[in-house]
């Protein structure tokens, strides 16, 4: 049933063990070079089962196939490979492609091993993180498959209202199963979803006036932050005991641990993922030069934002501009991360550390027909006059345990009840300085109104699915009920939080 | 899954700050089997690897003296136990293990046992308190559970669940609202594949 494959590794061969630690450390960053996950490839319609109506609702779909399967993986090149669970054999797993307009329909195999032995568990569930679709396509925590069995999705690619600036960029795939989905992302499900249109076109040579003309192709590239710990024979440390979240100490891109990527000068387009359990990083350049974000989890912003750093938490995703052809031929730059975090509640400081994450070398030129335009979109801006309700979500600690609104996990009843057709604004707080709380919404994003009574940041101001309350934050938030009606998760995305019960769900009836 | 390019750069003078080893790190090992020590329960001494065998097991972490959260944990936990019905002490049982072993001696949990009537396959335990200590160490809970002037052991109402035989441990709030969720959550942990949908 399952193909291992095993490749080639230097058994420790350079791994330090200062008095034989029990995982671990010492490895040499910089020697391996960042994986670059492929495309996902169709999967012919008559190979797979018959479809449902339903899933001709949109068009004809085009189809894939996701096998969840053990398979090994490398995480630095003087370790031995990991078991690890995966999307079709990969880790990360392949990227997937929509267009809008073009609706998909994934069949979903488990093929995990039903006789496996410690954390996780291998009933699973697929998310569409920050994908539009039906609450049944969704990812319910509940609707887990068994080894074994299969389930299709359909992923209608549509946006509501006609509103083109719903359109999300980068969408992601993760499993989210009730009560283990830390383990089994740690395992390793989790992939990468690129959303293009005519305007972002994943071209940057498209001819069409309108097109944006992003760095495309090879410059377009995923970077999934994590954070791991390895046991000294390579397996994976997960402790199921560890309540606030755990964090690592090999930072991990794309599943390499602090590799190098040969760069050309020339622009590049940066998927930035935080798939950490609980880690935030907070990145930047290591010669401080400024980089441009072009969108955030919901899709493009307005127009590019200039930074130096950009602080990103469990689940959310930004899109950058890395201008290289501002540096030298043989310029090396470290991207950066400057958040010292020791557990899993909270970072311990911004600003005061420099962990190398990665290594762009600039090593060719190359030529640069993409552009970084000065104007990306035209957001919809929050429709106040279409708010029936505002409510109020608390994140907090009581009991010992994770709640939402003095609530824990119940999958038999919702949080509250809210009106297909209909707005409304959630006023989302964290009443304790003592840890942070990544707040995510399943099915709609959301648009940020305040964030502690004042504007949000510029590069909050685009479409989200994930804020991260901080102790003490309140975030106001307007969201809309478009489409589909059942039952939309809301959950903290610091998964060992969301894992011992700080999980909700919203009805949205119709 | 690709790399671009394999050779890896000769790291330049003015990073070298940056291309130190990655830390070391020395941890606990995590939870595999449930640390084995010796158990007095009310049915008599035993270990606890020989107590679980090969069935998943609810460990309730109480003390017989309790007034705050352990009588709602019990009868919470009765009521898992009737959902789970002649699954308790074949498949699944129950170790409600006391944190107070200064005060907590043999007559106490068998008075404990005998005034809530526990069922077949749920079995009311102390311990000494070096091997509660190894305990709790593995559990990450507090080692010493603080004890208040009146005697009140401040603790959580956590459950922790799992199985030697799959090696999966986890942890819930015993006032999680439902008794079916736990035993739901108990059940998909404990049997993994087993598991049948009740959704």
């Amino acid at each position: 049933m399952i193909g291992y494959s095993c490749p080639k590794f230097n058994h420790y061969q350079d791994v330090e063990m200062k008095s034989f630690p029990l995982q671990v450390g010492g490895l040499k960053p910089f020697v391996d070079a960042l994986p670059i996950p492929s495309r996902l490839g169709e999967t012919p319609m008559a190979s797979i089962p018959a479809l449902p109506a339903r899933y001709f609702t949109y068009g004809t779909p085009k189809c894939y196939t996701l096998r969840e399967h053990e398979a090994y993986h490398q995480f630095h090149r003087d370790l031995p490979p990991t078991l690890m669970w995966t999307y079709n054999g990969t880790f990360p797993g392949p990227i997937i492609v929509h267009r809008l307009g073009t609706p998909a329909a994934f069949r979903r195999i488990n093929d995990l091993n039903p006789n496996y032995r410690g954390f996780g568990i291998v009933e699973t569930v697929l998310h569409n993180h920050g994908g539009w679709q039906s609450p049944d396509d969704d990812g319910w925590p509940m609707d887990f498959i068994h080894p074994g069995e299969e389930r299709m999705y359909l992923i209608p690619n549509q946006v509501p209202d006609n509103d083109r600036s719903h359109w999300a960029s980068t969408v992601w795939y993760h499993d989210h199963v009730a009560d283990h989905t830390a383990g089994n992302v740690y395992h390793g499900l989790a992939g990468m979803v690129n959303q293009f249109d005519d305007v972002d076109s994943d071209n940057e040579n498209d001819t069409n006036p309108l097109a944006l003309r992003l760095p495309s192709g090879a410059y377009d590239i995923p970077l999934v932050l994590g954070d791991y710990i390895l046991n000294r024979d390579g397996s994976l440390y997960f402790d199921q005991m560890e309540d606030a979240g755990q964090v690592g100490n090999l930072f991990c891109v794309n599943g390499k641990v602090q590799p190098f990527l040969n760069v050309a000068r020339r622009k590049f387009r940066f998927r930035v993922l935080c798939a950490s359990q609980a880690r935030h990083f907070r990145i930047k350049l290591s010669n401080g030069a400024p980089f441009h974000v072009i969108a955030s989890d919901g899709g493009l912003l307005e127009a590019p934002v200039e930074v130096t750093n950009l602080y990103i938490v469990p689940g959310e995703r930004y899109e950058i501009i890395v201008d290289f052809s501002k540096f030298p031929l043989g310029t090396q730059v470290a991207l950066i991360n400057d958040v010292d975090q020791k557990d899993g509640n909270k970072p311990a400081s911004v600003g005061r550390v420099a962990i190398p994450m990665m290594l762009f070398v600039i090593n060719r030129d190359a030529p640069d027909p993409s552009q970084l335009p000065a104007k990306l979109q035209t957001i919809t801006p929050p429709d106040l006059s279409k708010v029936v309700a505002t409510r109020t979500l608390k994140f907090h600690r009581s009991k010992g345990a994770w709640m939402i609104n003095d609530r824990f996990w119940n999958p038999d009843v919702p949080l509250f009840r809210c009106r297909l057709g209909t707005a409304e604004r959630w006023i989302v707080t964290n009443g304790s300085g003592g840890w942070d709380h990544p707040f995510h919404v399943h099915v709609e994003n959301y648009q940020v109104l305040k964030r502690n009574g004042r504007a949000p940041s510029v590069v909050e101001r685009g479409r989200k699915d994930i804020v991260n309350l901080a102790g003490g934050d309140t975030v106001e938030i307007f969201i809309q009920f478009h489409r589909y009606a059942g039952r939309y998760t809301v959950h903290c995305h610091n998964v060992g939080h969301e894992d011992l019960a700080m999980m909700g769900w919203v009805d949205v009836q119709p | 899954m690709f790399s671009p390019d394999d050779k890896p750069p000769v790291i330049s003078p003015e990073l070298q700050h940056l291309a130190a080893p990655t830390p070391m790190n020395d941890r606990e090992p995590v939870i595999d089997r449930l640390v084995d020590i010796a158990l007095q329960t009310h049915l008599g001494p035993t270990r606890m690897s020989k107590l679980i065998g090969d069935k998943g097991i609810i460990v309730q972490l109480f003390y017989t003296r309790c007034t705050g959260v352990c009588p709602g944990t019990t009868a919470m936990l009765k009521t898992v136990a009737h959902q789970l019905g002649q699954r308790i002490g074949k498949d699944i049982i129950i170790l409600s293990l006391s944190l107070d072993a200064d005060r907590d001696g043999l007559s106490d949990i068998k008075r404990y046992a005998a005034m809530h009537r526990l069922p077949k396959g749920w079995y009311a335990a102390t311990c000494s308190k070096g091997d509660l200590a190894l305990l709790l160490k593995q559990l990450r809970l507090a080692v010493t559970p603080s004890k208040g002037r009146d005697g009140t052991i401040k603790h959580a109402s956590q459950l922790v669940y799992g199985s030697n035989v799959s090696g999966r441990w986890r942890m819930i709030n015993a006032e999680l609202p439902k008794p079916e969720l736990i035993r739901d959550m108990v059940e998909m942990t404990v049997d993994g594949l087993k598991y049948k949908k009740r959704r």
